[in-house]
């Protein structure tokens, strides 16, 4: 029976977990995350966070980012990781946030040229309610208060997959498969006197992306050697979103269901519309980092990257698409104090990361932009034999814009790596 | 958050639509229904006959029928037709007639739902035979309360073809010739406590003799008594003559059977979205002033056939059939009516109902003798308005 307890204990730990991890989301965010597909994630694990990348530059270790497919086959354990992230948006509108976890990923190395991982990891999210001020509506010598509200929740997530090998004695390359899946649930409410009107939607997403990453050791030599990355991405098959569109009723017992008391009623309303949408999220991406060694284990980043959607969305599915994000442009400049290979002591094991970025994100709607500036902080400690290693990030900005003044922004994020020997041929016992 | 959400997703609108035609059609009254019983003349309309159908089996016991009575051990000693007067006073007590249809072999003399002055003639009426007069009578429910009857003898109906299984157990009550005051009874409607429905009611001895083979012997007597209650009941209503108003504008009125057909055709090019959700729907119909109405209840309801109506038409019958589940109902108020037809449109748009228009008719509480009269399209200001309040995405 004792060999249940720990068992028992995780499952335990697990519960709480996953029962945490889905309460946490049940947060508002930024308005952003309002607006076309929602807020793009662009840092998924801590080691980036802290060093305000976007995932090209080596974060994590000396020349490995777990966001970077190309850099895998420097580790030197399978690692199986997993990242926390919490978000919080502080405004003159208000304080939002969002948590929840950002990242999991499997990664190993196979040999020392490749290397072979997939993992999952949000694309966009979408975690908002918005309301609007009260609007009077004249008829018939009668005045109507109506006010609008849109309450919604969901977003596009990533499945991916990436194989990592040589293409000559400094280059390399890795390509990667995004498969692109996701949802929405929407809710827009009207309010008419006592009378509340719902309209349910949903939106359910699917497509896939190609990366090929890119890295040249042609430079790292003398005194300051460098390591060159490139990324550059684009659209397999453009998103598609099946729209589900539910009858509106009025909400005539205000339970927020759709029941048999409201109106019109359930038995008489014809099939949900389902219309498919084709094109509607058309990336491409495009980014490039500088990895200066400066001296043992000290290095300086430099991370320029674009991203860009071309898709085409339609109006109607999203009203608040005039300040949807559709390009985004990052430049961060960071160091990292990393740890040696073999480490013994505590203050070898640790590791420091901090960076500074400006972005611009540039609305769907012509000449509107927002801008955002600010630093991060984080240190990692390696820990087993295996190098395990946990990692806590520290971001904050302020962004600035049409629509948006002196927005602060902060991002915390945990991660945790740990390792495992794979496709390693045991010695006999 | 706060956004500016104008462009939303679901949008509040409203429209006032015209364009309603509506035509006038008469049936002959439909009042099988009604909780009071008539007979003589009102204001134009006479009521010639009432009909009752008795009950087969006895309100006490189904093991009592009509025709235990025939059995040799029955001894009848008296039976009454009984029906409760509506009155307040008794000065001139009235004697009517009582009549029932020995020459009918079956029991289709008449149906309290279809049966009318044009399908019941005098020659129906003709073919009755009589039975016994009663009048008029008070008698104390309480030591407060009186109330009035008719009691008609009624021993003759069980030594006649009346109990006979085979036969129809139908009545019919007339008011002597040269009487056309106007009498009312309570229906089997008014009361379902029954304590006022008309009904036979049979006085008699059973006799019981210990050995059933040999009736010479000693014999034990009960003395009992059953009732039965109509199951079906009906004024014969003769309406009267037609006026001007009653076919020039859209009319109704229970009396006189007056209904009227309402298209609304736009409704076919309206092109509102799919989903669209009614919040509102009211036809307004203002009425030719009449300062008699007091009040007036009418349902509309949405046909189910195509009806080709030009004009004001006489029909046997009414076979325009209505969606059961989408009555609506309006009363006069201000000198308008308004149908909240919210849950027609609502059908209408999700294609659920065609667009065959409404058929107006009045409620079965109204007075018999009210009509009211709407404007029709044509009215320079007072013509018939369609007020659609709607959300759609």
């Amino acid at each position: 029976m004792i060999h249940y307890i720990p068992n028992y204990l995780s499952n335990m730990w697990l519960r709480r977990f996953i029962i945490f991890s889905i309460i946490s989301f049940a947060y508002g965010q930024s308005i952003h995350n309002a607006y076309g597909l929602g807020l793009i994630s662009f840092n998924h694990n801590a080691a980036d966070a802290a060093m305000s990348s976007r995932g090209i530059i080596p974060t994590l270790n000396q020349h490995i980012s777990l966001s970077n497919p190309v850099t895998w086959n420097n580790l030197k354990f399978a690692y199986l990781t997993g990242n926390y992230t919490g978000n919080e948006f502080t405004s003159d509108d208000g304080e939002n946030g969002l948590t929840g976890i950002s990242s999991a990923q499997f990664a190993v190395p196979i040999g020392e040229k490749y290397a072979w991982g997939f993992g999952v990891k949000p694309l966009f999210n979408q975690q908002y309610l918005i309301e609007d001020d009260q609007a009077e509506f004249y008829v018939q010598d009668d005045t109507l208060i109506t006010k609008r509200s849109v309450d919604g929740s969901g977003g596009i997530s990533i499945f991916y997959t990436a194989l990592r090998f040589p293409v000559s004695a400094m280059e390399n390359i890795a390509i990667e498969l995004d498969i692109l899946f996701g949802s929405l649930r929407k809710d827009s409410k009207l309010s008419i006197d006592q009378s509340v009107y719902h309209f349910f939607q949903r939106h359910l997403y699917s497509g896939s992306l190609y990366k090929i990453h890119f890295s040249s050791a042609r430079l790292n030599s003398g005194k300051y050697p460098l390591n060159i990355y490139a990324t550059f991405g684009g659209v397999l098959n453009s998103l598609k979103l099946k729209h589900h569109s539910f009858q509106p009723f009025e909400d005539v017992n205000l339970n927020g269901y759709y029941d048999g008391e409201d109106n019109p009623s359930p038995a008489i309303i014809p099939s949900i519309e389902i219309d498919i949408y084709d094109n509607i999220f058309k990336p491409t991406e495009l980014g490039i980092g500088f990895d200066w060694t400066l001296n043992s284990g000290l290095h300086m980043m430099l991370e320029m990257h674009n991203w860009q959607d071309t898709g085409k969305k339609n109006q109607t599915l999203y009203p608040l698409l005039s300040h949807y994000v559709n390009q985004s442009q990052q430049v961060s400049l960071s160091f990292a104090k990393f740890s040696p290979e073999i480490a013994f002591k505590l203050s070898q094991k640790m590791q420091y990361r901090g960076g500074i970025y400006l972005r611009t994100d540039k609305m769907e709607e012509k000449g509107f932009q927002v801008n955002e500036m600010g630093i991060s902080l984080g240190f990692g400690i390696k820990f087993g034999v295996a190098n395990n290693q946990i990692d806590f990030a520290y971001r904050h900005g302020i962004r600035s814009g049409d629509f948006i003044q002196n927005e602060n922004i902060q991002l915390f994020t945990v991660g945790l790596q740990l390792g495992d020997l794979w496709f390693v041929k045991r010695r006999p016992k | 958050m706060h956004a500016d959400l104008s462009d939303g997703e679901l949008d509040l609108a409203v429209k006032e639509l015209y364009g309603i035609d509506g035509v006038t059609y008469q049936i002959p009254p439909s009042i099988g229904n009604k909780t009071r019983l008539h007979l003589g003349t009102d204001e134009g309309f006479n009521y010639k006959a009432l009909l009752f159908k008795s009950s087969f089996i006895s309100n006490e016991s189904f093991y009592w029928t009509l025709s235990s009575f025939l059995d040799s051990t029955v001894h009848i000693d008296s039976a009454f037709f009984t029906i409760n007067v509506h009155r307040d006073t008794l000065e001139t007590p009235t004697t009517f007639e009582l009549y029932y249809f020995p020459d009918n072999a079956l029991d289709s003399i008449f149906s309290e739902a279809e049966s009318n002055y044009l399908n019941f003639t005098d020659t129906e009426i003709a073919a009755a035979s009589f039975v016994s007069n009663g009048t008029e009578e008070s008698y104390a429910v309480d030591t407060i309360t009186t109330q009035y009857r008719v009691r008609f003898p009624a021993e003759e109906l069980f030594d006649s073809t009346f109990a006979d299984t085979s036969l129809n157990y139908s009545l019919l009550l007339t008011l002597p010739d040269g009487d056309d005051e106007l009498h009312t009874f309570y229906s089997r409607e008014y009361d379902y406590t029954n304590v006022l429905t008309p009904k036979l009611e049979i006085y008699f001895r059973l006799f019981t003799y210990p050995d059933s083979a040999d009736t010479s012997q000693d014999v034990n007597i009960d003395t009992l008594s059953r009732s039965f209650y109509v199951s079906q009941d009906l004024s014969l209503l003769v309406p009267p003559e037609l006026t001007e108003q009653d076919t020039a504008f859209v009319s109704i009125g229970r009396g006189k059977g007056l209904r009227s057909v309402i298209s609304m055709d736009f409704l076919d090019t309206l092109q509102l979205p799919n989903q669209t959700s009614f919040d509102k729907a009211e036809l307004t119909f203002h009425i030719v002033p009449d300062t008699n109405i007091a009040s007036f209840s009418i349902w509309a309801a949405p046909l189910t056939d195509t009806v080709s109506l030009s004009s004001f038409k006489t029909f046997e019958e009414d076979d325009f059939s209505v969606e059961g589940s989408m009555y609506s109902s309006g009363s006069v108020l201000n000198n308008k009516v308004v149908f909240n037809i919210r849950n027609f449109l609502q059908n209408q748009n999700f294609e659920n109902v065609d667009n065959l228009g409404l058929k107006l008719y009045a409620n079965i509480n109204n007075n018999l003798q009210t009509d009211v009269h709407f404007y029709s399209a044509d009215h320079d200001s007072l013509y018939p308005k369609l007020f659609i309040q709607y959300v759609a995405p």
